[in-house]
């Protein structure tokens, strides 16, 4: 992995790292994905499942209710006037 | 069953860090369990080993405490675990599980505390096989783990690493618990019983291993052949391809169900909202995080990443589909597969935090192959190495024949003789 | 000039997407949410199965290509709206692709592809920083993208109007306000395109168009060169602005949703037939009647049961009676019949019929027509309205061109409107008025 690239990535994932961890990050990161790259040597196939079985989608009917109370939703949230805090926008 | 002696219990976590909390209000009931802190549960707050989520305390359980509870069963608390399962070496910061045969060497990862506590207590233990983390640590811990086919145990309520991988697991000392409880939550009867016969070992399944793991393998192959068990070699050459897959697919996975640690609705709020949002953000997450998960995010954001996704996401998902071709080809050939659970025993937790990330990828050649296929597996405690360290075999049948793997958890405790640690209560 | 749409239709279920919780409006913040639409760790999501109907209706409606199978994915951004910093959504195996939506019936607008999705919460900026509430959260969307096949923003507009009608007629969607639709719009002018996001209502679709189209050429003329970029439009002033260029270097990063799984959908599709939609019928009458498109348009657009009643009325009469009578009397009472449980459209074709059968003449059968449906007394009506027909007669012999002009524009009759409301000085109600004019310029088209 390019070095910038992992700063791109950290970035997105909204992680800041120092200088050091940066280094250190990217020296594993190289290693692993050359670990990985043993997977290039597998043949490209047509993935049929998003998971080992193959699990046909639930469907639930369109009935509104809740079990849970918003009140206990809300118990450990830090909230203003019934509205989630956030940050600035 | 009397009520535990908490008391007890208390004083062997402190040496052994197995629970991160203990239930204060352990009524009776008909068993004792341990939840692994990924696990939501009502009686106490759910961090999965992360000071993210501290306080983080909702209104309900999951759906396999909950089938434990109706069962009888009473939750005695939660169970260390590395930083949201991501990584295969518990380090903190709730405490390091520590293997009840040596004190200075490691339970695992994601269900380190979980074996730990089979292993010390007469409990058995729930917890989210990542990676093939379950029955990793139960082999460490010398007992008994089983994890049913993909799918079969309903996962609402764990916190996911891996979607498409996880699954819920059960450990204990016991092996006709270990039966009793896998069935408790497929919601099975007794189904019919599964002769097994033939016992497919992969070539080339003891290169690479400890001395000990090899002679110990070598020595139990004999003794199922006296059990009239017939060994049989099939090649399973993808296995290799599979474990990176599977560590591939956990770490994509993790790091978009981590996104949503951010400071807001759950676990640490308590960043500045004056910032503005990206800000908020990378501050409350880099602040909180612990470097297991970060290094996840890291790895598994950039498996998905557009003009990387096809090369390791897609590959990993290709390689899932060509290893359970590989399984159930072979399967067809012997009733079950059999290798040892893992490469040497428990490594020292000093060892371990030493450890480069490939290198600690090795603790899971054996067990994430088959966790990534979804198959059913059970790993048995089978040996001690020379410093009395146990040691596991595991077997892994075809998707939905668990039975076959209870038939022979039965067979063979019958002939094993396990050692109990000496400072099992 | 090139504008391409990405439509967001909240669709009309009575729980949200992934979870059960109550889609209902309402004041309290924060009242309709639950594990899964806040995103607690653990949750699972469980798919609402109407949603998925509504789904399929709409890529029906829309001519589109549905694959046997679907399925859901992840789309990672960070945003406080988004509950879990990843929305739920469709990338590899939308719903629905390649489909065509006719505009006016004549010019294709090729549907590139049409998916379900949740929605987020609302934000609200306060002081220095925000407050989320997520009653919207998890509320089910269709996405429905087009290709870059619309000409002007105007025509935009149109679409757009006439898509939304369509949908709520297919989906049964009642006329909403705020439950609106959210458009990201794409326009070029040059070669490069830019995006205006997140633009709520047809009138600000149009606006925000216009400013872009407006903003692209002058740069271009002034040898400038559009780049590409996201653009937020600012209703109170009007005009587009440039977003922070790092928004577009987010890489949503998308991977499969193993937590729900497969969906087979061929069932459904197979199951599920979509009603004919106003834009077709509109067409489909002045084609098989040979009555004017205006006429057509007057009778869905009023009423497409009201559009059925002349069908029947047709097949017990014929054209020309059919369009008489639903053109005056029936148009005119169509209001207070259609909120009056007790009556039937038996009621108006039995009256119908007997015209037919040489009963009662044209005048009588207006008059019991308006009285049934409106419940006023006959001779009431009659009286004023004879008078009012006079007059109105009266100017039209003087004004003949009114007719001519009104075929261009309906807006021709307010002449005659306008006129007899000043000469009669409030001794009728308008819409006796507007009944009669109307009624009696159908009878000269």
């Amino acid at each position: 992995m390019e070095k910038d690239t992992l700063e791109t990535v950290a970035h997105n994932a909204h992680l800041k790292l120092t200088e050091d961890e940066t280094d250190k990050l990217h020296k594993e990161f190289t290693e692993v994905l050359n670990y990985f790259s043993l997977l290039d040597e597998v043949p490209v196939r047509k993935v049929t499942k998003l998971d080992p079985v193959g699990t046909a989608g639930n469907v639930r009917k369109d009935v509104p209710g809740s079990k849970i109370n918003s009140d206990e939703i809300l118990k450990g949230i830090d909230t203003y006037d019934g509205y989630v805090r956030g940050p600035r926008l | 069953m009397s009520s535990p002696d908490m008391s007890k219990i208390k004083e062997l976590n402190e040496k052994y860090e197995m629970f991160r909390v203990l239930n204060s209000d352990v009524i009776k009931g008909d068993f004792l369990f341990s939840v692994s802190d990924s696990f939501v549960t009502r009686e106490a707050d759910t961090l999965c080993g992360s000071e993210i989520l501290e306080g983080y305390n909702p209104p309900f359980d999951a759906d396999s405490v909950i089938a434990f509870k109706e069962a009888g069963g009473v939750p005695i608390g939660k169970t260390n675990m590395s930083e949201f399962g991501t990584v295969p070496y518990t380090n903190g910061p709730y405490g390091i599980p520590k293997n009840p045969f040596d004190a200075e060497r490691t339970c695992g990862g994601p269900s380190a505390g979980a074996a730990c506590a089979a292993s010390l207590l007469d409990i058995v233990s729930l917890s989210l096989s990542t990676c093939g983390s379950v029955l990793n640590s139960a082999a460490y811990c010398g007992v008994y783990g089983m994890v049913p086919t993909y799918g079969k145990v309903s996962k609402a309520g764990t916190v996911d690493a891996g979607s498409s991988v996880d699954r819920v697991g059960v450990i204990s000392s016991k092996s006709d618990d270990i039966v009793k409880y896998a069935k408790i939550l497929m919601e099975s009867g007794d189904g019919k019983k599964s002769q097994i016969k033939t016992v497919g070992i992969p070539k080339g399944v003891t290169d690479n291993v400890s001395d000990d793991i090899k002679k110990n393998f070598e020595r139990n192959l004999e003794i199922l052949k006296s059990l009239g068990f017939e060994p049989k070699t099939i090649e399973l050459p993808s296995m290799k391809y599979a474990a990176i897959a599977c560590r591939i697919l956990t770490t994509a996975e993790a790091s978009t169900s981590m996104s949503r640690y951010c400071g807001m609705r759950y676990g640490k709020q308590d960043g500045d909202y004056t910032l503005e949002s990206d800000e908020f953000f990378t501050s409350v997450r880099t602040e909180h995080f612990g470097t297991p998960a970060k290094e996840a995010i890291l790895l598994g954001s950039y498996m998905r990443m557009d003009g990387t996704r096809e090369r390791y996401y897609n590959k990993a998902r290709m390689v899932r589909e060509l290893m359970i071709e590989e399984y159930q080809s072979a399967l067809k050939e012997c009733d079950v597969i059999l290798t040892p659970t893992t490469e040497s025993a428990a490594p020292l937790i000093s060892e371990t935090s030493e450890m480069t990330m490939v290198e600690s990828f090795s603790a899971d050649r054996f067990t994430a192959p088959p966790d990534l296929a979804g198959m059913p597996v059970l790993s048995v405690p089978c040996g001690y190495d020379n410093g009395g360290m146990p040691m596991g075999m595991m077997l892994i049948a075809n998707h939905n024949e668990e039975n076959k793997l209870f038939d022979f958890c039965e067979t063979w405790n019958k002939q094993f003789d396990i050692v109990k640690p000496e400072a099992v209560l | 000039m090139k504008i391409g749409l990405e439509v967001h239709v909240q669709l009309p279920t009575e729980s949200k997407l992934f979870c059960s919780c109550s889609t209902a409006e309402t004041e309290e913040p924060n009242a309709n949410v639950c594990p899964v639409c806040m995103g607690f760790p653990g949750s699972k999501p469980v798919i609402n199965e109407k949603a998925l109907e509504y789904g399929v209706l709409l890529a029906k409606m829309l001519g589109c290509r549905i694959d046997d199978t679907t399925w859901f994915a992840r789309k990672i951004y960070f945003y406080p709206d988004n509950s879990k910093n990843y929305q739920t959504t469709q990338h590899d195996r939308p719903l629905g692709r390649e489909g065509v939506y006719y505009l006016n019936g004549k010019k294709p607008i090729r549907i590139t592809r049409i998916h379900i999705e949740e929605d987020p919460g609302k934000t609200k900026r306060v002081g220095d920083s925000s407050l989320i509430d997520y009653n919207r959260s998890g509320i089910p969307l269709a996405e429905i993208v087009t290709e870059p096949d619309i000409a002007t923003p105007a025509e935009a507009r149109e679409f757009l109007k006439q898509l939304i009608q369509d949908i709520r007629h297919t989906i049964d969607m009642s006329e909403d306000g705020e439950r609106s639709i959210r458009c990201d719009c794409n326009i070029s002018v040059g070669k490069e395109r830019c995006e205006v996001k997140n633009v709520t209502g047809l009138r600000n679709v149009e606006k925000a168009l216009t400013f872009e189209a407006v903003r692209q050429t002058k740069l271009l003329k002034a040898g400038g060169k559009i780049v590409r970029e996201t653009r937020h439009f600012d209703e109170e002033r009007g005009v587009t602005v440039s977003v922070r260029k790092k928004e577009m270097e987010a890489d949503y990063g998308y991977i499969d949703e193993p937590d729900l799984g497969v969906f087979n959908v061929k069932e459904l599709v197979d199951s599920l037939d979509v009603k004919e939609s106003p834009q077709n019928m509109i067409l489909r009458l002045a084609k098989e009647y040979g009555i004017d498109e205006k006429t057509s348009k007057q009778y869905v657009s009023t009423s497409v049961d009201m559009a059925k009643l002349f069908e029947m009325l047709v097949s017990v009469a014929d054209v020309e009676t059919a369009r008489k009578f639903t053109s005056g009397p029936i148009s005119a009472g169509w209001r207070s019949f259609e909120s009056d449980d007790s009556k039937n459209v038996d009621g108006i074709v039995s009256i119908v019929k007997e015209y037919r059968d040489g009963g009662i003449t044209d005048v009588e059968g207006n008059l019991r027509i308006r009285s049934y449906m409106t419940g006023e007394d006959m001779d009431v009506i009659s009286s004023g309205s004879s008078n009012l027909d006079e007059m109105i007669s009266e100017f039209l012999d003087e004004n003949p061109n009114v007719i001519e002009d009104y075929r261009k524009n309906d807006k021709a009759a307010n002449r005659v409107i306008g006129h007899v409301m000043k000469q009669t000085g409030g001794a009728y109600s308008s819409s006796d008025i507007v009944e009669a004019t109307k009624r009696l310029i159908g009878e000269r088209l």
